[in-house]
This record gives C-alpha cells, structure tokens and sequence, in this order.
C-alpha cells in the first residue's frame, strides 16, 4: 500500500540521491541523511533528519548564491515545510497545507515572471531557446521540422551578434520553417496556461479545479520535452503529500508520475519520435 | 488547525514569497539573471547564463591584451557573468591578476567586460549589450 506521507517524504529523498548537488562537504552529508531517511523508517520520520536537510540546502545555496537553480531553494522550503509538520500536533495537515501552498507560489511566480518579461508573449523565447537550447533539440527537429543543418546554421546565426546599433549590409535570415512557428507559439501559450491552471487550482481551492491531476499532467507533459527531473519530482512530492489516505488510485498515478519523469531523464521521447520517422 | 498550526504551514511558504521579493527586486536593480535567485523565473527570460558572456583584458607595460579566462576558475566566472556587481567582477579581476602572476606574467591591471546578447522582436537579430565593465588595478609585487 502507499501511504501519503511517507511516500512524499521518500519521493523527496530519492530527489537528493538522484540529483546530488554542492560542494562534497555539503553533499556527502545531504546523500548520508537521505539513504538513512530511505532505509529506517523512524529515520524517515525524524524532525530532525529534515531540519539538517533544509538547513544543508540553505547553507549550500548561501555560499553558492547566485548559482544554485530554483528546484534547491524549492527543496529547501519543503524540507522545513516537513520539518515544522512532523514536529507538530498534526503532521499530515501541516505538511499537507504546506505543500499546496508551496506548489501553488512556485507556479503563481514562474506566470508573474512570464508576464514581466517583453521576451515571452512575443514568442522570442521559444524561438531562440528552441533552436539554441541542446535539451530541446530532437523536440525541434522532429516537430519543428529543421534539419541538424538547419540548427547549426540558426545556431552561427544567433551567437554572432553585432555591436548596439549596427547591421549587416546583408543580413542573414534564420531558417524557421512554419511547423517551427506553431511549436514556439503553442509551447509559449500552452506552458504558460498551464502554469496559470497550476497556480490557480492550489491557491484558489474554491474554483473546484482538480489540482492533483493537473499537476500530474503537467509533469507527465512537460518533463517529456524539457527533462529537469529534479524539479519534478519534488513537485510530485509536494502533489502527493496532499492526497487523501482513501485515494489510492490518485497515490498511485502520483507514483507512476514520478516513475515517468524518472525515465524521461534517461531516455528522450522526441529522439524515439526521430527514429520511429521514415528517413 | 489551530493558529499555531497554520503559522507553521505557511512559514515556508513565507519565506518563498520573501527571497522572491527580493529576487525580483534584485533583477530589476542589479544585472542579476532572473532565472537565478529564488524568484522562480525559469523559462521566461532570455537573459540567461548562454546568452551572458565574459571578456578579459590583462594589462602589462602599457598594453591592453584580451586573455581567455581560464575554466578552472569555474564558480568566480559564472557568478560574475550571473551577476555582474562591482565586488564579483572586482574578485574575477584579482582571480585572473593572480593567476597571471604566477605564470610569471607582468600584470599593471584586469579589465572584465560583462556582455548580453540581445535579439530584435521579429527577426531575432542578435546584437551584444555590455552589462558592466570594471578595471581594477594591480598592486606591483611586494
């Protein structure tokens, strides 16, 4: 059987295990405390053993600030969201209404910085991040429809850039077929309006919206194309530590979630999609 | 829940929306990269670490030469290039100074150029911006 909490909790751990992070003094001790909190169930349910984890990660992210990326202030957070929980009355609540905030702020910022970038809505995001961004490349050749000479050549196009005010008398043009057109502007809609729905179904619980399989969608969808396993998983923590003890069908496609992302780092979906292609 | 129970749960949701203020306050006052900081600002922006590039120039008897900042200085070049402050740069400069020195090489002073590529709205025409410049003077050997 699986059980909420506890599955969250390992969910987490794995996350430490799988993507060690930091300086050896700092990840040596995160990867003890995290095989100790996989192995022993009393070390699992310890304050202290997440008490240690937040404040590692906090130290972590303080000497190497500005480096470290948003999934190890995320962990950070969760892990002192656990900590507070099971040292209180009610662990399950605490650490349950921790979460659903929690995912609920992450999302609501990632659309608030969409909405403040001039990058975003006018698809220039997509566009350069599509044809320059490695992690995207199958996805861009087998739905965007360039070839790996196309991206080399958009590639020397967008890395020689020229001084503040000055063009070449003979411009070079980049070569973005319509397909590619569509997969900028539907990954620069469709990423956002999901996030929004994130946002809303964990910060606004009156508009009904089923927040646990919205985030199960997200994760499945979009961490097929842009593999930052990381951070997926602890959202898929954060999503099943919300669940009802009733709800086994739920806890379980939490579970195979986690198992998709799992794979989605090993193997990519659009590089299969490329060779399943005639030609 | 009783009060102090909901105070519990929301403390780390708090300190989220705190180191975001400052994040996002810090992107907007300083050269930081909004996808670094804690402000959740990943896939929005442009103005990440591949597109952020640093220059180096050693200066030596009265001559300017660009250097290839050396890889091993790892985490000091990626945070001068993440956020280009006058004391990040200051210590890249001193970093490069002191590599310098013990090559042998004379060094009067560093010059660290921070730069940004841009690109226009509709044809992606990437043009460089430079974030910040600092030179910093070398103390002659003792």
């Amino acid at each position: 059987m699986i059980r909420a909490i506890p599955t969250a909790l390992r969910f987490t751990l794995l996350d430490f295990l799988l993507r060690p992070w930091g300086h050896w003094t700092i990840r040596v001790p995160i990867l003890v405390l995290a095989t100790l909190g996989i192995l022993d169930r009393r070390a699992l349910a310890a304050p202290a053993l997440w008490l240690a984890l937040a404040i590692l990660t906090g130290i972590r992210i303080a000497l190497d600030w500005p480096l470290p990326d948003n999934h190890a202030y995320l962990l950070g957070y969760w892990c002192l969201a656990v900590f507070l929980g099971l040292r209180s009355v009610e662990p399950a609540a605490i650490v349950a209404r921790s979460a659903r905030l929690l995912v609920g702020l992450v999302f609501a910022l990632a659309v608030l910085w969409k909405v403040l970038s001039p990058e975003y809505f006018d698809g220039r995001f997509f566009r350069v991040t599509l044809l320059t961004d490695p992690r995207f490349e199958q996805t861009t050749r087998l739905v965007g429809g360039l070839s790996s000479e196309d991206l080399v050549y958009d590639r020397e196009v967008l890395f020689a850039p020229l001084p503040e005010g000055a063009e070449l008398a003979d411009p070079r043009f980049l070569v973005e077929p319509t397909a590619f057109r569509v997969l900028a502007a539907s990954a620069t809609w469709g990423l956002f309006l999901l996030e929004l729905a994130v946002a809303l179904a964990f910060l606004v619980p009156k508009l009904g919206i089923s927040r646990h399989w919205i985030l199960i969608g997200f994760c499945i969808l979009i961490y097929a194309v842009a593999p930052v396993a990381g951070f997926g998983w602890a959202l898929l923590a954060m999503g099943l530590a919300q669940t009802d003890e009733r709800d086994r069908g739920l806890r379980w496609a939490y579970v195979v979630a986690f198992l998709f992302v799992l794979a989605y780092g090993e193997i990519s979906v659009a590089a299969i999609g490329l060779r399943l292609l005639p030609g | 829940m009783n009060r102090r129970s909901q105070a519990a749960a929301a403390l780390p949701g708090a300190l989220l929306v705190l180191v975001a203020a400052v994040q996002i306050a810090l992107v907007h006052l300083t050269p930081l990269s909004p996808w670094k900081g804690g402000g959740f600002g990943m896939f929005a922006s442009l103005d990440g670490g591949s597109f952020r590039s640093v220059r180096a120039f050693v200066e030596a008897e009265g001559r300017w030469e660009e250097i290839e900042p050396d890889p091993g200085l790892g985490k000091t070049l990626a945070r001068a290039e993440l956020v280009p402050s006058d004391r990040l740069t200051s210590r890249l400069a001193r970093h490069i100074a002191r590599e310098e020195r013990e090559l042998g090489l004379p060094v009067d002073a560093v010059r660290i150029q921070v730069w940004r590529i841009e690109f226009a709205p509709k044809s992606l025409a990437p043009t460089r911006r430079l974030l910040r410049e600092r030179t910093v003077a070398v103390p002659p050997d003792p």
